[in-house]
């Protein structure tokens, strides 16, 4: 049976993200193992006391970066696995769940895998920032992963617009 | 031409976009250029960046239509 794909983004102050949503989406009779990987604000960041962080998301591409992930986690590891991520945005303060992903397939080498690959890919490739709050007052957006340059090739004479 | 770049991360602190005039028949790279001189961000900020737009990150010479909308995507940190 073919996995299915659920990836979204949204505002973490209207609607926190569910973990339990996520393990439900991946759950199904032809599946022996979920996978699920719960990223959460931290209360330390090289040295500093963290009290929250503020997500930038530029949705449609980040949404579009999921899905892509999704389909070469599918391709590396078989058509059967299902998978779940939403990533939220806005302020959350420690402890908040700023990202969900949850894997399901027949087998658990599979499902661990591709979470891993899923949250790796994602930390490297999708258009997310974080602004950490800190406790002295101040704020200071995160250094990050700068993009690979080696993404889409680009036909000569392709208009963008 | 015009086009509008929507602002993200770091470039928050400039708005949420810009409306930057570039040559005729302009590419990524004219982009990056013109929003050098328009603002002040940290050393590196710029050249780190890349461009966008909804579903594709750009190559520097990916020549632009006027009125285009492209998104700043400095480094990431998602997760």
């Amino acid at each position: 049976m073919q996995g299915k794909i659920f990836v979204d983004v949204w505002n973490v102050e209207e609607k926190p993200l569910d973990a339990m949503e996520g393990l439900s989406f991946v759950t199904e009779n032809p599946n022996g193992a979920e996978a699920l990987f719960v990223g959460t604000v931290r209360e330390l960041n090289q040295g500093k006391d963290v009290l929250g962080v503020s997500y930038d998301v530029f949705d449609p591409l980040a949404k579009q970066s999921f899905k892509e992930i999704c389909e070469e986690a599918k391709e590396k590891w078989g058509d059967e696995l299902s998978l779940y991520v939403v990533h939220g945005k806005g302020r959350l303060d420690v402890g908040g769940v700023s990202i969900v992903i949850a894997a399901g397939s027949p087998h658990r080498d599979e499902a661990f895998k591709a979470c891993r690959y899923v949250i790796e890919e994602i930390k490297h490739r999708s258009p997310v920032w974080k602004l950490e709050h800190y406790a002295d007052g101040d704020s200071e957006w995160t250094k990050g992963c700068e993009l690979c340059t080696h993404t889409h090739e680009v036909e000569e004479h392709r208009h963008y617009g | 031409m015009k086009i509008t770049l929507q602002l993200f991360g770091a470039f928050r602190q400039f708005g949420d976009f810009l409306e930057l005039n570039l040559p005729e028949k302009g590419r990524v790279s004219d982009v990056r250029s013109a929003l050098g001189l328009k603002v002040e961000a940290r050393d590196g900020l710029i050249s780190s960046s890349r461009f966008a737009t909804e579903t594709e990150v750009l190559n520097e010479d990916a020549l632009l239509q006027d009125g285009a909308v492209l998104a700043i995507i400095p480094p990431v940190s998602g997760g």
